[in-house]
């Protein structure tokens, strides 16, 4: 199976999930754990996480601040808001209808008989 | 919510960019290093290593572009680079950018100043709920040769009050001058004597206290009054106990009920109070000494009103059959002719300044025109930059921007200068206008004139900001060195020419125009009113009737106030009159006028004259030329000699070839005199208006 690109607008949804689920983490430790969420077969490519991370900042769904690294270095470590915890909330809802719906008309003839 | 709280984000973004642009590239290096890290430990090459990591994030400066764009507002960015860009080029050609802010500034300060005025007097000159709905009650009397501007009648009233179906409501008033005594001293005061149903046709009430009611618009009730809220500020002190206390109007006391509101000026803003007008049903139409206004009812139109009006008009004779007057209601021949109060009250003026806002309109246009061919012999010395901008990558629309960020920063540094302009206009307009003018205290640079600022400044900025973008040269013409004197700028040119042209013929327009208008003023000026009025000093004084309850006692006041005058260094002489020549409506009486010997023929109409009681020496005071005859002196008045002046035009009317010096009139006017003895002709007067073209002067009588 080839590798799948993310799609429009989920990567955002993926990233707030990502933080809820780890805590505060910096971009490159998001952008690993995102790959070994979907077991790899997502390829993210890295360049598009931060005009992502920049714009979850800018509607405040998360903060960020200067942080030590494990490798002893400074980096920018982002952390879910209340807003982006409530935004997250409602998105996975959506989210789950959406998918609801559509596996439905998706799903093989067997479901309907 | 998001969206707006990332829009403002974005907008502080555009501060503090050097910090976040190095924040960034930390953070990417460290996501870099990491990585390098990771793939080492996986047992790659460093070089391969980093490779991987480079290829993996897509390149670390296309990463910050993008970041970049995210950040700021990349429109706005451009458009404060173009401002700036601008702001650099003007600063290069000082003159150009001062000659051209003047001229706007000084083109948009006029209009917006004018466009204030129209806005307050012409669109919204009453202060009034539905005040489209509010008629005047005038009437024409075409027995008299009089089209409009005949007042209404008691009689009339109650004619219209019973069987107007058109009408919601009717009201009279009259406006008067009285003395207002008290603390302060005596002063003469304008008041308006209007039936209580006033507030229900304007629908408007005092601020405070009340306003009358039915009751104390009959006679007997107890006087009172209601003070404009000028009169309460300025001789009260804004006083919040005004309410019950008495004031005292030539004499009679009344009680003060209410304070209108500030923007209340009915009929004009110079009225100081409202009394209760005592009317009763009369037994005849009655004389025309008040004036009428009405509410439309329902949808009814103004013309639907006339008609009605004139089918009760025409009933008249039937609803009063015995009438005493001299004039029978058949034979003055009244018609309605109601207009709304708008119309009446700005008509005239209105006219005025819609041509006033046209003319400046026009001198904007010229300015527009001035300064579209300033920026067209500029662009024409800047072909060879534009040339430039192009070759190296500028578009069309970027060329465009950055010449139309020139020309609105132009129109809008005029637009400011010309609000400057507008305020201190309309201050002087405020400050020198004719107080008649409905509203002019009112009149501001409000919200409305500002926008209309702003927008007369970008329809400016486009208008002339585009032309010089129609029609460039070629790109290489433009380049080469001597290709600028030759090349296709002819399009140019022929914008230039036209545009000078339309230039020179819309000044022309206006220069020929004001020019006929001071030419006008001149005429008018020079036109011999029959008086001199140079340094003439008039005033007026009423004496009231509790005080100098008969003639002897009011003469002999007059006298000793004349006598006082003229003991005062630098009065040369001093007289007094009921009416002063040019003076306004209402206060000159007018009635018929009969010739002794002379039969009245019954299917005409007796001629109407405006009279005037005067004292003596009124002809030297007011620098009046006799043509024949001799003037009233002191004398004449202490011996109650019945004599009488006229002017030329009543003497051409009736003793045409005659020496009229003898003769004898009588008339039936209010001061009833007896057939007067002695004539004399004088120096025509200014007719006022139609009415007072025949214009005697008699002795001074009481008051």
């Amino acid at each position: 199976m080839a590798k799948t690109d993310v799609w429009q607008g989920t990567l955002a949804l993926m990233v707030l999930k990502t933080l809820q689920a780890m805590g505060p983490m910096h971009g490159y430790g998001i952008a690993r754990r995102i790959e070994q969420t979907s077991d790899h077969v997502l390829s993210l490519n890295y360049g598009t996480l931060y005009p992502a991370l920049i714009k979850l900042e800018q509607e405040g769904c998360i903060t960020s601040a200067w942080g030590l690294s494990e490798n002893h270095r400074k980096a920018k470590y982002y952390r879910l808001t209340r807003a982006g915890r409530k935004y997250l909330q409602r998105a996975v809802g959506e989210w789950g209808q959406t998918t609801a719906i559509l596996a439905r008309f998706l799903s093989p003839e067997e479901t309907s008989t | 919510m998001r969206r707006v709280r990332a829009w403002v984000v974005r907008l502080g973004g555009l501060f503090a960019r050097a910090r976040r642009e190095r924040d960034l590239a930390q953070e990417l290096e460290h996501h870099v290093q990491l990585h390098i890290d990771e793939n080492v430990r996986l047992g790659m090459t460093p070089e391969e290593a980093r490779r991987h990591a480079l290829v993996k994030l897509g390149g670390i400066e296309s990463v910050k572009e993008q970041c970049r764009d995210l950040r700021g507002l990349p429109a706005l960015e451009l458009l404060v680079r173009d401002v700036r860009f601008a702001l650099r080029a003007l600063r290069r050609t000082p003159g150009f950018a001062l000659a051209t802010v003047l001229t706007l500034g000084l083109a948009i300060g006029a209009t917006v100043a004018v466009f204030a005025v129209v806005e307050r007097v012409v669109l919204n000159p009453l202060p009034y709920p539905d005040s489209d709905r509010v008629i005047e009650l005038d009437h024409g009397a075409l027995g008299l040769n009089l089209p409009s501007g005949v007042p209404m009648t008691v009689g009339l009233y109650y004619q219209y009050l019973d069987r107007a179906r058109t009408l919601d409501s009717v009201a009279l008033y009259r406006t008067e001058e009285l003395t207002l005594t008290g603390e302060r001293g005596p002063e003469r005061v304008r008041v308006v004597r209007a039936t209580p149903s006033l507030a229900t046709v304007l629908r408007v009430w005092p601020a405070q206290g009340r306003w009358f009611t039915d009751e104390e618009g009959m006679p007997g009730a107890s006087p009172v009054a209601v003070l404009s809220h000028g009169l309460w500020v300025r001789r009260y002190a804004g006083d919040p106990g005004i309410l019950g206390r008495s004031v005292t109007l030539s004499g009679v006391p009344a009680e003060v009920v209410g304070v209108m509101p500030a923007s209340y000026a009915f009929p004009d803003p110079r009225v100081d109070l409202w009394v209760a007008g005592q009317v009763v049903r009369p037994t005849d139409i009655g004389i025309h000494n008040y004036r009428g206004v009405a509410r439309l009812r329902g949808r009814a139109a103004v013309a639907d009103a006339r008609a009605e009006l004139n089918a009760l008009i025409a009933d008249l004779p039937q609803a009063y059959p015995s009438g005493p007057r001299a004039l029978r209601i058949e034979d003055e021949k009244l018609i309605s002719t109601a207009i709304t109060l708008k119309e009446a009250t700005v008509g005239r003026v209105a006219r005025a300044l819609w041509i006033l806002l046209a003319s400046v309109g026009l001198v904007l246009l010229v300015a527009c025109a001035n300064v579209t061919n300033l920026f067209l012999v500029r662009a024409e010395a800047r072909q060879r930059e534009v040339a430039l901008r192009r070759a190296l990558g500028a578009g069309g629309p970027g060329i465009a921007r950055y010449f139309l960020s020139e020309s609105a920063l132009l129109s809008l540094a005029g637009g400011v200068i010309g609000v400057g302009l507008a305020w201190g206009a309309v201050h002087l307009l405020v400050g020198f206008g004719p107080a008649n003018l409905p509203r002019l205290e009112e009149v501001r640079l409000d919200g409305l004139a500002l926008a209309f600022t702003l927008a007369l400044s970008l329809v400016a900025a486009l208008a002339f900001g585009a032309i010089p973008l129609l029609g460039g040269a070629p790109l290489a013409a433009s380049l080469h060195e001597s290709g600028r004197s030759n090349t296709a700028s002819r399009g140019r040119y022929r914008a230039r020419h036209l545009l000078m042209g339309g230039q020179i013929a819309l000044a022309l327009v206006l220069l020929v125009s004001s020019g006929l208008m001071v030419r006008s003023f001149q005429k008018l000026r020079a036109l011999d009113p029959g008086f001199d009025p140079t340094s003439a000093l008039t005033f007026r004084v009423g004496l009231s009737q509790r005080e100098y309850p008969d003639r002897g006692a009011a003469i002999a006041a007059h006298h000793a106030i004349l006598d006082r005058l003229s003991a005062l260094p630098g009065v040369t002489a001093a007289s007094a009159s009921t009416c002063l020549p040019l003076a306004e409506e209402g206060l000159c009486f007018g009635n018929t006028l009969r010739v002794e010997g002379r039969d009245i023929q019954a299917d005409r109409l007796p001629p109407v004259a405006a009279f005037r009681a005067v004292a003596g020496g009124y002809c030297e005071a007011m620098g009046i030329r006799l043509i024949r005859g001799r003037s009233i002196d002191r004398s004449d008045v202490e011996r109650n000699e019945r004599i009488v002046v006229i002017n030329e035009a009543l003497a051409d009317a009736f003793f045409p070839n005659e020496d009229p010096i003898g003769e004898r009139v009588r008339s039936n006017a209010p001061p009833a005199v007896s057939p007067a003895p002695v004539w004399l002709t004088m120096a025509c007067w200014l007719p006022a208006r139609r009415a007072a073209r025949l214009n005697p002067i008699q002795a001074l009588r009481t008051e």
